[in-house]
C-alpha cells in the first residue's frame, strides 16, 4: 500500500506568539473567519463613531497587486484603508506594520495578525529582510500591501517626509501605486491620546501611480518618495479647495 | 445537575477541590523539598516542568465545570475546536478548506445538540456529517487523495468532536459535578502516575515501537495509583457500587493508557515530536486531553446503562 502524504504545518513547531509573528502566514480558515467578522464590525463602528467617509473608491485597481500608501497620524489609518477594500480582498491585503509595536506582545500580535493581517517590519535591525518580505508579498498576484511611507505616526498631523524604502519596492518595476490621504484620522485619535474622540474621518484615494521609467539607484529612490509625498499632498489640497 | 453558578454548593465540587487543591500543594511541597538536595536536584527540575502547567490547568478544569452547564459545553466546545486544529495542522487537512469547514460545523452541531438536550440528534448527528464528508470528492468532481481527506476528516469529528462532546452530558445527570471531576481528575492522575513511575523505576518497554518513553511498569503503577484513587474517592461516587468501582478502575487505565498510545501512533506516523507547543513540558493541547477523549464516551456510556439519567437518556 502506498504511504500517505502529510504535510504538517510550521505551526506545530512553533509556539503560539511565534506563530503569530511569522511571516508570510500559513492561510487558516479560523482566522479567516475572525478576520471577516472583525472587518465587518469595524466597518460598523467606523461608520457610525467617526462617520468614515471614502473618496475615490473607482481609483483602486480592478485586478492585480499593488502598493497603497498613505499618511500616517494615528492608529486608525490601517483600520479605516482595511474598510475601504472590498471584502473579499481582506485575506490578500497585508499592513505593514512596525514589529517592536504591534507584535511587542501576545494579545498585540494575535490582534494585528488575525484581524488587520499586518506584516512584522523589524525597522529597527532587520529592514532589508523585512523590505524583502515585503517585495514577496507584491510578486504573487493579487496581493496588496498598506503602507505608510512616514515610516511612524506623525505627532503633529503634519506630512512628514517620506522615507525611500518605498521607493526600493517599485521604482523601475510595473508595480502600481496608489496614494491616499486621510484626514481627521490624527484629531480623531492622536499619537499622544489613550482614547479615540468620535470626529470626522475620511479617506481620500487618489489615481494610481507607475514608476517604471525611474532608474533603481539611490536618487531613484529617493525621487520616487518625493513624488509620493507631493502626490498624498495634492490630494490633500484638493480636498481643501472642496 | 449543573446549573448557573452551582459548583461551589455542591459537596462533591468541593470535595473534589480539596483533593486537588491539597495534592498540588503536597507535590510542589516535595518537588521544593526535593530541590535542596544536589542528587535529587536535576529530576526534581524536570518533573517541575511537567508539573508547573497544572497550577493554571487545574483552576480552568474547576472554573469550566463549576460555572455551570452553559460554561461547560463552552469550553469543551472550544476543547475540541482546538484540538481539530491541532490535528489538522499536524497532518495538513488544514489545507482542504471544504473539509475543515464541515468538520468545524459538525462539532457546532454536536454541541447545539447538547445544549439544547437532545439526546437522539446527538447519537445519529456523526452519521449525517460523514455522509456529508463522503459526499465532498462527488460534489467536486475530484479524486485525488480524497480517500485521505475523508479519512483524516472523520478522524477529527469522530475522535476531537464527538468523543469529549459526552462529557458534557454527563454534567446533566444529577450527581453531574461528581461524575465529571472524578473522570478528569481520574485520568489525569492515571497519566501522571504512569509517567512518574516510569521515570522513577521503568525498565521494560510497553510498545517500544510507537513510544519508547511508555515502559510495563509505568503502566502497572498507573494501575495502583488508580485503583487508589477510586478507592479513595469512592464515597463520592453516589450510585455506583463495588462492580462499577471496578469497571470505572479498568476504563480509567485501559482507557488511559490506551489513549495516550492512540495519539502517540498517529504522531509517530505523521513524524513528528508533539502537537504544538501549547503547554510547556507536555507539548500540545492534544498530547494533554488525549486520554480524556478517549475515556469520557466509555464512561459516559457505563453511567447511562447502569446508573442511568433519571427519565432515561438525557
Amino acid at each position: 500500500m502506498k504511504e500517505w502524504n502529510y504535510s504538517p504545518s510550521r505551526a506545530i513547531q512553533q509556539s503560539v506568539a511565534e506563530n503569530l509573528q511569522g511571516f508570510p502566514r500559513e492561510r487558516d480558515m479560523t482566522h479567516t473567519i475572525l478576520r471577516f467578522l472583525g472587518n465587518i464590525f469595524m466597518r460598523i463602528f467606523l461608520k457610525i463613531y467617526f462617520r468614515l467617509k471614502i473618496v475615490g473608491k473607482e481609483h483602486l485597481p480592478k485586478s492585480g497587486n499593488y502598493v497603497f500608501i498613505a499618511n500616517h497620524s494615528s492608529h486608525l489609518d490601517a483600520l479605516c484603508i482595511l474598510a475601504a477594500f472590498p471584502t473579499k480582498l481582506i485575506d490578500w491585503t497585508f499592513s505593514v506594520a512596525a514589529k517592536d509595536c504591534f507584535f511587542s506582545s501576545f494579545l498585540r500580535s494575535f490582534f494585528s495578525a488575525v484581524f488587520v493581517n499586518a506584516l512584522p517590519f523589524d525597522r529597527i535591525d532587520k529592514k532589508r529582510e523585512s523590505l524583502e518580505m515585503c517585495s514577496a508579498v507584491l510578486n504573487v498576484p493579487k496581493q496588496v500591501l498598506i503602507m505608510f511611507p512616514e515610516g511612524t505616526r506623525s505627532m503633529t498631523g503634519e506630512i512628514q517626509p517620506f522615507k525611500q524604502g518605498i521607493g526600493i519596492l517599485v521604482a523601475g518595476t510595473d508595480r502600481l501605486v496608489v496614494p491616499a490621504y486621510i484626514k481627521g484620522a490624527f484629531e480623531a485619535w492622536p499619537k499622544n491620546s489613550k482614547i479615540p474622540w468620535p470626529k470626522h474621518v475620511s479617506v481620500i484615494i487618489g489615481e494610481p501611480m507607475r514608476f517604471s521609467h525611474i532608474p533603481r539607484t539611490q536618487e531613484g529612490f529617493i525621487k520616487v518618495a518625493r513624488e509620493m509625498e507631493a502626490a498624498v499632498k495634492r490630494l490633500r489640497s484638493q480636498d481643501d479647495e472642496c | 445537575m449543573l446549573t448557573w453558578l452551582t459548583g461551589w454548593s455542591d459537596p462533591y465540587y468541593r470535595n473534589y477541590f480539596w483533593l486537588v487543591t491539597w495534592v498540588i500543594v503536597l507535590i510542589g511541597f516535595a518537588l521544593i523539598c526535593l530541590r535542596a538536595f544536589p542528587k535529587t536536584k536535576e529530576t526534581s527540575e524536570n518533573v517541575w516542568v511537567s508539573f508547573s502547567p497544572w497550577l493554571i490547568m487545574a483552576p480552568l478544569i474547576f472554573l469550566a465545570t463549576g460555572l455551570g452547564r452553559e460554561v461547560l459545553i463552552v469550553s469543551l466546545l472550544f476543547l475540541s475546536i482546538f484540538c481539530v486544529k491541532e490535528f489538522a495542522r499536524a497532518t495538513g487537512l488544514y489545507e482542504d478548506w471544504g473539509f475543515m469547514l464541515v468538520v468545524y460545523l459538525g462539532i457546532f452541531g454536536f454541541y447545539a445538540s447538547i445544549a439544547v438536550k437532545w439526546y437522539g440528534l446527538f447519537m445519529a448527528m456523526p452519521v449525517y456529517i460523514i455522509v456529508i464528508l463522503l459526499m465532498i470528492p462527488a460534489l467536486r468532481n475530484e479524486y485525488k487523495g480524497m480517500i485521505q481527506k475523508v479519512g483524516l476528516s472523520n478522524i477529527a469529528i469522530i475522535y476531537m468532536g464527538w468523543f469529549p462532546a459526552h462529557l458534557a452530558f454527563i454534567g446533566d445527570h444529577p450527581y453531574g459535578y461528581a461524575y465529571i471531576l472524578f473522570l478528569i481528575i481520574g485520568t489525569e492522575l492515571n497519566d501522571a502516575s504512569a509517567y512518574l513511575t516510569g521515570k522513577m523505576f521503568g525498565k521494560r518497554p510497553l510498545v517500544p515501537n510507537i513510544s519508547p518513553k511508555k515502559t510495563v511498569e509505568g503502566a502497572l503503577g498507573s494501575l495502583l495509583l488508580t485503583s487508589f484513587y477510586v478507592w479513595f474517592v469512592h464515597r463520592w461516587l453516589p450510585g455506583f457500587n463495588l462492580y462499577l468501582l471496578i469497571l470505572s478502575v479498568i476504563i480509567l487505565w485501559v482507557g488511559g493508557t490506551m489513549g495516550d498510545l492512540v495519539m502517540s501512533f498517529v504522531k509517530r506516523d505523521i513524524g513528528i515530536k508533539d502537537m504544538g507547543k501549547l503547554i510547556p513540558g507536555h507539548g500540545g493541547l492534544l498530547d494533554r486531553v488525549d486520554s480524556l477523549i478517549f475515556v469520557s464516551p466509555l464512561f459516559f456510556h457505563m453511567v447511562n446503562y447502569y446508573v442511568q439519567f433519571p427519565g432515561g437518556a438525557p
